[in-house]
């Protein structure tokens, strides 16, 4: 869908990103890693031309993005961004609507697209479409953002760390409210994070960078199992499977089971939790419970069966 | 009066809605007393004619009474009956120019048509404590529906003047006998001040739109216009004399024109260059203040730089930009007064023709006008800013 071929950008001598080839899968989304500074979000802008590619090009569905307008090409991309960017002399329903009035939908296809959209990311319309963004929470701001960028149906979103200004509550709720979203609609999207567990938790892919030069590109369990360098195990750190376990709930792992005498957890557990609970209680199974009702067995060797797998596959 | 006897006395006040907060009732008092002092002196000054000494008359013993009365009546209104502090308010100030009316009727009475009656220390001491008075008002009613009776004594005022009942007044004789010319002066003044914000417009709006995406350029033109804005008014008027004669000899075209180096051009170019530095120096700030992310974000979305300047950029920065605008009207209404003195016309005229003859009431004549003027174009310019305030959200 997205093509980066030898994208390049210099500021002077430095390079912020340096020869970088990725091909972004169409209906997934991809995770954009690295420290601070490694060129991620230098990337992004390139694939929407707010900053120019010094050498190199980006191709969308196979076309050179330099044949459009940027104008034209930018409202055929979502973008979300950090510090929000809501305009804070519109209403909610005005900031979701610029897109759709920039390419000049009719008043009430744009008001009944607002109003899907705001029930999408969770808003009751009728209570937060007059609202003025200073009226918002973080949280709800985000949420807005995130219509906004989806009001035109782009088929590719872009994402600045979209939840990095949330405290770890409303980011969590949020993370797992753009998972439902992105299932159900399958956007190609790019998400620039430097947060591990948050690219670890959402992304079907993660392109980890480094220096302007691309580390690793893979699914989350190569770069965990399959790390192509030091680089990319330093950074993930020795916990990182943990990290993976914290974004699967036990209930993914739930076997068929007697779980007469066994630890007690909730199905809506994470599975690092529930390896916590494990550790604590000096047992290697769980009796798993989803509402009081007894839903099967949670083992030791389950939680590890993954590893296994995938080192089986290395070989 | 012991309070600590009586059980509810003292949780009276705290639940009482309508206490008097320590500030309004010291305001209130500072009201009364210039009040009390301007009953007791003298109310008008009878002069045989403009230019003369004159007689000090007092007020009649029953309205020397009335006077304490009602000079008390505010504070003790906002006391009993707080909500109707700005109606006592009010009558004061009503009281005062009924008061001189029918006291410059009776001193004129039968005196030569050259006499003159005009209000003397005593009625400008008790307006300003009733206007000390209704702005306590004002304070105390803040924010509740009661709070426009401190300015219901605009009707009843506008109705004496309009009645003929302050006819006899000196400063209003003056005026009748300039009639025609001093509406063509109010006219000239409004016509220089919106003439001079006009150009400053049109000049300083694109400038400024052009300064603030360019750090260098931004420095350099609020440096120039700040460097206006130290000369002394007179002293502009002054220089600008020298290079605008010098163009009209060089140019008799301009001359042709009206460009010359007395009269309305140099007036203008003052104008308008004292007008750019409040329009200049906000512009370039609140379209500076317009948040990175917003930019970024607009941007990001497939707006054009038109759309992004008429979208985003504009309506972000036009609050604090029109505040600047304000500045520069109020500005310009004092400045033009001083165009007078090179022959540009406008109230002024009156200020200075008054001073030269040392008559007060021509002096008054101009200025009260230019005052009100003045206060009339902030007000009325504050209330743009808050109704597109309020259009356009809360500013960032």
């Amino acid at each position: 869908m997205i093509e980066l071929q030898h994208l390049e950008r210099r500021y002077g001598d430095a390079y912020a990103v340096r020869d970088l080839n990725l091909k972004f899968p169409e209906g997934e989304l991809t995770a954009l890693l690295g420290p601070s500074g490694c060129g991620k979000t230098t990337t992004l802008r390139m694939i929407n031309r707010l900053t120019e590619p010094s050498a190199g090009r980006v191709l969308l569905g196979g076309r050179d993005t330099r044949d459009l307008r940027p104008e034209e090409l930018r409202r055929g991309l979502g973008y979300v961004i950090q510090q929000i960017g809501l305009f804070p002399h519109l209403t909610v329903a005005q900031n979701v609507a610029t897109v759709p009035e920039l390419l000049g939908w009719d008043r009430r296809r744009t008001a009944r697209r607002v109003d899907d959209l705001l029930e999408l990311v969770g808003l009751d319309p009728a209570v937060y479409r007059a609202k003025k963004p200073g009226e918002l929470s973080g949280g709800q701001a985000q949420r807005v953002g995130v219509a906004r960028a989806l009001a035109a149906d782009p088929p590719v979103l872009l994402m600045d760390e979209p939840f990095g200004a949330l405290d770890p509550l409303a980011r969590d709720r949020l993370q797992d409210a753009f998972k439902d979203i992105q299932q159900r609609l399958r956007k190609t999207v790019v998400l620039v994070t430097h947060d591990i567990d948050e690219a670890l938790r959402l992304g079907d892919r993660i392109a980890l960078m480094h220096a302007g030069t691309l580390a690793q590109f893979g699914t989350p369990d190569d770069l965990i199992h399959r790390p192509a360098s030091p680089f990319v195990r330093h950074f993930l750190g020795e916990d990182a499977v943990l990290r993976q376990l914290a974004g699967r709930a036990a209930a993914e792992f739930v076997r068929p089971g007697d779980p007469a005498g066994l630890p007690r957890i909730a199905d809506t557990l994470d599975a690092r939790s529930a390896l916590g609970v494990m550790l604590r209680e000096g047992s290697d199974a769980l009796a798993v419970l989803r509402e009081g009702v007894p839903l099967g067995v949670l083992r030791w060797d389950d939680l590890r069966v993954r590893e296994a797998q995938a080192r089986k596959a290395q070989a | 009066m012991s309070v600590s006897g009586q059980p509810g006395a003292g949780v009276r006040g705290a639940y009482a809605p309508w206490s008097v907060p320590g500030g309004t009732g010291t305001v209130l008092v500072l009201a009364t007393l210039p009040m009390l002092a301007g009953t007791l002196l003298p109310w008008v000054l009878l002069r045989p004619n403009r230019l003369a000494p004159g007689d000090s008359l007092r007020l009649p013993p029953a309205l020397v009474g009335a006077g304490l009365l009602l000079a008390a009546l505010p504070l003790l209104t906002a006391r009993l009956f707080p909500r109707l502090t700005g109606l006592a308010a009010s009558l004061a100030v009503v009281a005062g120019f009924w008061a001189l009316g029918t006291q410059t009727q009776a001193a004129v009475a039968g005196q030569a048509p050259f006499a003159r009656a005009s209000a003397a220390s005593g009625v400008w001491l008790f307006w300003l404590g009733a206007g000390i008075a209704t702005y306590g008002a004002g304070l105390l009613t803040r924010s509740r529906p009661e709070r426009w009776l401190a300015w219901a004594w605009g009707p009843p005022v506008a109705a004496l003047f309009l009645s003929g009942h302050l006819n006899a007044w000196s400063v209003l004789i003056e005026g009748r006998s300039e009639g025609p010319r001093w509406v063509q002066e109010l006219g000239q003044h409004l016509r220089l001040v919106g003439e001079g914000l006009g150009l400053a417009l049109l000049i300083g709006v694109p400038l400024a739109v052009w300064a603030s995406g360019r750090e260098r350029a931004a420095g350099t033109v609020l440096g120039a216009a700040n460097a206006v804005q130290t000369l002394p008014s007179l002293a502009l008027l002054g220089l600008l004399i020298a290079p605008l004669s010098a163009l009209a000899n060089a140019f008799p075209a301009l001359r042709a024109l009206g460009i010359s180096g007395i009269g309305v051009a140099p007036a203008l170019t003052a104008l308008t260059l004292y007008a750019l530095l409040p329009i200049l120096r906000n512009g370039v700030v609140a379209l500076r203040g317009v948040p990175s992310g917003t930019l970024d974000a607009a941007r990001g979305m497939g707006m054009t730089p038109a759309q992004l300047f008429w979208r985003v950029r504009l309506p972000l920065a036009l609050p604090v930009w029109l505040s600047g605008v304000r500045q520069a009207a109020v500005l310009l209404v004092g400045v033009a007064a001083v165009a007078a003195l090179i022959g540009a016309g406008g109230l002024g005229t009156y200020i200075f023709k008054g001073l030269q003859s040392a008559a007060t009431d021509l002096i008054l004549l101009g200025a009260v006008p230019a005052a009100l003027l003045a206060l009339g174009l902030d007000a009325a310019l504050r209330g743009l800013e808050r109704l597109l305030g309020r259009h356009f959200g809360r500013g960032p």
